[in-house]
């Protein structure tokens, strides 16, 4: 079975560039397109793709806010960031509010496709100046958090090896683990990463 | 009043005067009509009318010469007396045989008309001397009088006394002194009764080792030799010679009592040593220490009295019954003791004119002039007691005496003097006749001829002239006597009567022209008197008043007529001017008039003072000027020029030369010298409404009517006061509290400085004018403050709020007659201002405040030039980087699609070989890849959002990341988890990504390295980046090394261009080592910082 795909992007004709290129793939069915972020949130809960592409800067309500309520709603369905640039502190908000990976536009069609795949796949990508981040926000909080957030220390370790350049087919290697359980810890720490972000979100708001 | 005196019924009062003086009594003693200043006999006793047993008499001279030796009789004596004493004149004046109502005489007239009189003032504890014996005196240097008591040392200016005593003068052992000495340096030798001698210098007393502690042991002589040796001699024979600071003592014989001891000093050089018996001398300069005394010469004397040095050489010798002078061992003068035998002499001194005065125990004092005739002043003569101590005659002619008991006593030759017969009455006018006799008017008391000692009245064929008021009396040049009356008419002496002349009334006036001619001056006009009658003058005339006080004539032909009520009026050629008050003339009142020898018109007013008229302008001369008296009664000039000038309050004599200096201004005060009661005149009210009133008689004296009688002078008796006052400043006070006192001959300190904050200065100086203190006037100046000022008799100058700085005060003074003391005493003042006034707090201020503008200014411009610069440079960096970003697209992007666009035309033309369009769709991606990864560089590169340390960092990571897996390279990150928020500029961060970069890419294509290590390090303000691998090391394949070196000059440059240093080192274990040290800048990144907009 396909994979469905929901696009959210405001350039038409690269909305269009896009839906064309993974349709003909057999493996990805594009079912819709959106040009900003309020639209697909009324309609992508209801149609349920597996995987979203979206891009972060849109018109109106931005990418990343834009995940984070759609996680709420529908917590099931994946998401990819799609970004000029690489700029990691969107990136690091978007995966903070939910999103599964990201993709550079410029990446060419078959690293595009694969990325789809690997976050259909469960896998959770995180490159070393992303851990970085990571590693940084978990560092911040510590102290406030609750001991359920907080990383445990194999995930701990992963992080750091993450961040210091290690891939992780290397760090499965170092830390005696499997590749998929690389990915396992990853997906945990985007988790409460996520949860982490929430509850600083709250504590924001309630502090206003 | 006694019994038998009663009021004059016909007189009304001319008892009066004579009443008051009956009563005045001193010491018990009635002293019978005594002029103020000496018991002299004149007595008038009695009115006609009120007993026939009482004439109106006084003593004929042969019984004066009685009536005096009985002066001084107690008051219940009196009565008797003079009952008595009248009867005798009585009778004898009734053998005169004249029809005389009035007979005045003058007793002692062969002796009082020659022999001195004297005006003494007297001193006593209650004007403030200490005791009342005066043992020793003398006159300082400075010019104060310094008298020794048994209660202290006493100054005296002439007003103050000030006491030195045990109790405020330290040094002084004893308040009982009994010798004072000035030696010529100023020092005083003062002996006291029992504690010894002392030395006082600059006001710090020493005791002197002579003399201590015996009551014989006081010192009793002391001088001064030509050496400047001091020499002083105790009482008990101790002869001391100080000189030097060394002391020599010899002993005299003191076997016997001795009551004279002396030590003189003759300007010849000698020094001369007595004692009762002895009397030797010795040269100075041969004496030794310690080596008896060798005499030069003994002088014969078997009692030696008193023994003066001479001030015109030699010495006065008291010795063996008389008084000698000698000269150089030579005989001048030998006269009897003129004092009764075995007298004792305390005191003698020079006068003036060097003439011996010699004070005794109870017998008064001897005054000798140079032929050894003697003067003696008693208490007769006014002296307080007969007993004198100590002489002292000063430089202006007065002898002081100190008295034993009586204090301290003045005495000063009278030189008015009065004609006895005139005591008690208002005499109006005074003139001469040939035969020497003087006519004199007065008030209800007729016409008296005074000569050879006897009045005589002279009466009109109608009876006494007293019935008429005489006023004016001339005697013309034909010897004519006119006789001007109120309500009697004119009147002219024939044939020893006074006949009425003429039709005039009310004559106040009577003047001879210079043609001879005879005026008056009437309450109805103005007359002439020729021999064929009279010519009359009145308002209808052109007269400006009808009442006529003065007539004046002048060489030139006018005529002056002074009026009361139309002011002056010149006569001539039958026409008046008339100069009067509204026409600016000082007054309308003229009561008097004077022509001098220069044709200058002399006017006095009844209250607007004096006025000159010379060549028609006049000059007003009032109190305010200096006269004593604005009512002028008449006007005289002595032979010296000087105007005498009689008024209400006195009579004064004014030097012409004053007068018209004045009215050249020259000077702006008159120095005036006046003359009442205490000079001896018989009153200081002079008489007024007559003209002519003063005379000037042959022998050159002047004589002045008064209100209570005739008083004579010889102008020439009277030297102008040349002494210029010593002037000295006694005392300073600052703030109020006196800082230096003028103490026991001290000098005042020559400057004196006031602190800070204290400015309120006041000093006081007095005038050492002994004859006259009160007369002394005074001027000052404080040098760098106020010039000159003349400030009257005023004793101290005050300055409230001197401000700071440097003065000098000068203080000067004149005598009576306008002599000023051309060398004022001065003391330098010093005002010490507060801190913030002195000089160097003000430059100070003045460069600190121009410092701070300076900087002020230098700090403002220098900011805004830095502002402006870092504008510049930072229009100058946002410049460079927009060029950097225009080339940035220019050469990637632009480039890029330059290439995709002529890929997109080729695939157009190719379309028919499907390999070919393959090609360049590879290519067009692949261009269009690296175009958006340029793009991805250079946005981040622009984004301000990234000018972080953590944004350059992720960057490079990422960066090396994507390069080196793609290349296959492992890597490994050191980085530190948190970096500290440091902002990196954006040429910074542009310049060390493209080094990282470059040193990746160079790692990627040359070093032939399978891993890459990226650390981060922090050293104090750099952060170092290290990018190793473990490839071939820097010294690669020779043929790379030449590119290589171009690309490392590159990477260099880049980092030098930002301040940091780049090295390139080979790496221990094999490989490179490439160390970006780049330096952080201070600035935080503002948190939280708003992120760019990312692009999407």
């Amino acid at each position: 079975m396909a994979i469905t795909v929901s696009i959210v992007e405001d350039n038409e004709q690269l909305r269009a560039t896009l839906c064309r290129l993974i349709n003909r793939d057999e493996e990805f069915n594009c079912i819709s397109q959106f040009a900003d972020a309020e639209a697909a949130l009324a309609s992508l809960p209801k149609e349920k793709p597996k995987v979203v592409l979206m891009d972060i800067n849109l018109p109106g309500m931005n990418g990343v806010e834009c995940v984070r309520k759609l996680k709420q709603i529908a917590p099931e369905i994946l998401v990819v960031m799609l970004t000029a640039y690489e700029d990691t502190e969107n990136i690091f908000n978007a995966l903070a509010a939910g999103a599964s990976g990201y993709l550079l536009k410029r990446a060419p069609k078959a690293e595009l496709l694969d990325a789809i795949r690997e976050v259909n796949r469960g896998g959770s990508p995180m490159t070393t100046h992303i851990a970085r981040k990571v590693v940084q926000s978990f560092q911040k909080s510590a102290a406030s958090a609750k001991s359920t957030e907080n990383l445990s220390a194999r995930e701990q370790e992963v992080l750091d090896c993450l961040s210091q350049g290690f891939l992780y087919k290397e760090i499965a290697d170092k830390l005696g683990i499997g590749y998929e359980t690389v990915h396992t810890y990853i997906r945990r720490i985007y988790e409460k990463l996520q949860v982490r972000t929430r509850t600083e979100a709250v504590a924001k708001f309630l502090r206003r | 009043m006694p019994a038998g005196f009663k009021n004059c019924s016909f007189c009304g009062n001319s008892f009066g005067p004579v009443a008051q003086r009956l009563e005045q009594a001193t010491h018990n003693r009635l002293v019978l009509g005594s002029n103020p200043s000496g018991p002299t006999i004149k007595a008038l006793l009695k009115c006609p009318g009120d007993s026939e047993n009482f004439p109106r008499v006084l003593s004929p001279i042969d019984q004066l010469a009685r009536i005096r030796d009985v002066i001084f009789v107690s008051p219940n004596k009196f009565k008797d007396l003079t009952t008595l004493l009248l009867k005798k004149v009585f009778t004898l004046a009734a053998s005169f045989g004249l029809h005389a109502l009035l007979l005045l005489g003058s007793g002692l007239r062969a002796e009082s008309a020659d022999a001195p009189r004297f005006l003494v003032d007297h001193w006593s504890t209650k004007e403030g001397l200490p005791q009342k014996a005066v043992i020793t005196m003398l006159q300082s240097r400075d010019g104060y009088l310094w008298f020794g008591t048994l209660n202290g040392l006493v100054r005296f200016d002439g007003i103050r006394f000030v006491v030195f005593d045990e109790s405020n003068t330290p040094g002084l052992k004893s308040s009982r002194i009994v010798k004072l000495f000035e030696d010529s340096r100023g020092n005083f030798w003062i002996g006291t009764e029992t504690a010894g001698a002392a030395f006082a210098k600059n006001g710090a007393v020493k005791t002197l080792d002579l003399g201590q502690g015996r009551r014989e042991g006081m010192l009793v002589s002391a001088c001064e030799d030509s050496t400047g040796a001091v020499w002083l001699y105790t009482k008990d024979g101790e002869l001391g010679r100080y000189r030097d600071g060394k002391v020599d003592v010899w002993n005299l014989p003191a076997n016997q009592f001795n009551r004279c001891r002396a030590v003189i000093a003759e300007k010849s050089g000698l020094v001369w040593i007595g004692q009762d018996q002895l009397l030797f001398s010795v040269d100075p300069k041969k004496v030794k220490s310690s080596s008896p005394l060798q005499p030069e010469q003994v002088a014969p004397v078997t009692r030696l009295d008193f023994l003066l040095a001479s001030g015109k050489g030699g010495q006065w010798r008291l010795a063996d019954g008389s008084v000698q002078k000698w000269v150089d061992a030579k005989q001048e003068s030998n006269w009897a003791y003129p004092w009764p035998a075995n007298t004792r002499i305390t005191s003698a001194c020079e006068d003036r004119e060097g003439n011996l005065v010699v004070g005794t125990l109870a017998e008064g004092i001897f005054w000798f002039d140079a032929a050894g005739q003697v003067t003696r002043l008693t208490e007769k003569e006014g002296l307080s007691y007969n007993s004198v101590l100590s002489l002292h005659a000063d430089a202006e002619g007065s002898l002081w005496v100190g008295l034993d008991g009586e204090g301290l006593n003045r005495v000063k030759r009278q030189l008015f003097k009065v004609l006895e017969p005139s005591v008690g009455l208002t005499v109006q006018s005074i003139c001469e006749d040939l035969l020497g006799g003087f006519w004199f008017s007065s008030n209800n008391k007729g016409v008296g001829y005074y000569k050879d000692g006897v009045v005589q009245q002279v009466n009109s064929k109608g009876g006494p002239m007293s019935i008429w008021n005489v006023r004016p009396l001339l005697l013309d040049r034909q010897q004519r006597l006119w006789a001007g009356t109120l309500h009697g008419g004119l009147f002219q002496l024939q044939n020893r009567q006074f006949e009425p002349t003429g039709n005039l009334r009310d004559t106040f006036a009577l003047h001879e022209d210079l043609k001879g001619q005879i005026w008056a001056g009437t309450l109805d006009g103005l007359a002439r008197l020729d021999a064929d009658g009279i010519k009359k003058w009145r308002m209808k005339e052109g007269l400006s008043a009808n009442i006529v006080r003065a007539i004046a004539d002048d060489s030139a032909g006018n005529l002056w007529i002074g009026t009361e009520g139309g002011g002056l009026n010149r006569f001539r050629d039958g026409k008046f001017v008339s100069f009067r008050q509204a026409s600016g003339f000082p007054s309308d009142n003229i009561s008097c008039l004077h022509v001098d020898a220069e044709g200058v018109l002399w006017v006095g007013t009844f209250g607007s003072g004096l006025v000159r008229f010379k060549e028609n302008k006049w000059t007003h001369y009032t109190v305010d000027q200096g006269l004593i008296s604005n009512g002028i009664g008449y006007i005289i000039e002595d032979k010296q020029n000087c105007l005498w000038i009689g008024t209400y309050t006195g009579l004064m004599r004014i030097r012409k030369k004053a007068l018209n200096d004045f009215a050249e201004k020259k000077i702006r005060f008159i120095p005036c010298r006046s003359f009442g009661e205490r000079d001896g005149l018989p009153s200081s009210e002079c008489t007024q409404g007559s003209q002519p009133a003063a005379y000037g008689a042959k022998d050159g004296h002047l004589w002045f009517p008064t209100t209570a009688g005739l008083a004579s002078v010889d102008p020439m008796q009277f030297h102008f006061n040349t002494n210029p006052p010593p002037v000295l400043i006694e005392s300073i006070l600052v703030e109020g509290k006196k800082q230096n006192t003028n103490g026991l001959n001290a000098r005042l300190p020559e400057r004196i400085v006031l602190p800070p904050g204290k400015n309120r200065l006041e000093i006081q100086y007095s005038s050492l004018d002994l004859s006259a203190p009160n007369t002394a006037r005074f001027k000052y100046r404080l040098a760098g403050y106020e010039e000159w000022s003349e400030v009257g008799t005023r004793r101290v100058a005050s300055y409230p709020k001197l401000p700071p700085g440097k003065y000098r005060f000068e203080v000067t003074a004149c005598n009576e007659d306008g002599f000023w003391n051309g060398v004022p005493s001065s003391l330098a003042i010093i005002v010490q201002p507060p801190f913030w006034r002195t000089w160097w707090f003000l430059t100070l201020a003045v460069w600190g405040t121009l410092a701070m503008i300076v900087g002020v200014v230098h700090f403002i411009s220098v900011q805004k030039m830095q502002r402006q610069l870092e504008g510049f440079r930072q229009q100058q960096a946002l410049e460079k980087e927009r060029a950097r970003i225009a080339r940035d697209i220019h050469d990637q992007v632009g480039a890029s699609l330059t290439q995709v666009s002529l890929l997109g035309e080729m695939v157009e033309s190719d379309k028919n070989f499907p390999e070919e369009v393959e090609a360049h769709a590879r290519q067009i991606s692949q261009a269009a890849r690296e175009t958006s990864h340029a793009l991805d560089e250079i946005v981040w590169t622009v984004n301000p959002s990234n000018d972080t340390l953590d944004g350059l960092i992720t960057y490079i990571c990422k960066h090396a990341q994507d390069y080196l897996s793609v290349a296959g390279l492992r890597y490994r990150l050191e980085i530190p988890a948190s970096l500290p928020a440091k902002t990196i500029s954006p040429e910074a961060r542009h310049n060390v990504f493209l080094t990282a970069k470059e040193a990746v890419t160079n790692i990627v294509k040359h070093a032939h390295a399978t891993e890459v290590w990226i650390r981060l390090a922090f050293e104090s303000r750099n952060f170092i980046l290290k990018i190793e691998d473990n490839g071939r090391g820097p010294g690669g394949a020779n043929t790379e090394a030449a590119r290589l070196r171009n690309g490392l000059s590159n990477m260099r440059k880049r980092m030098e261009d930002i301040g940091g240093k780049f090295s390139m080192t080979s790496r221990p274990e094999g490989g490179t080592i490439v160390a970006l040290t780049v330096p952080i800048a201070n600035a935080t990144i503002p948190v939280p910082s708003p992120r760019g907009r990312g692009l999407g």
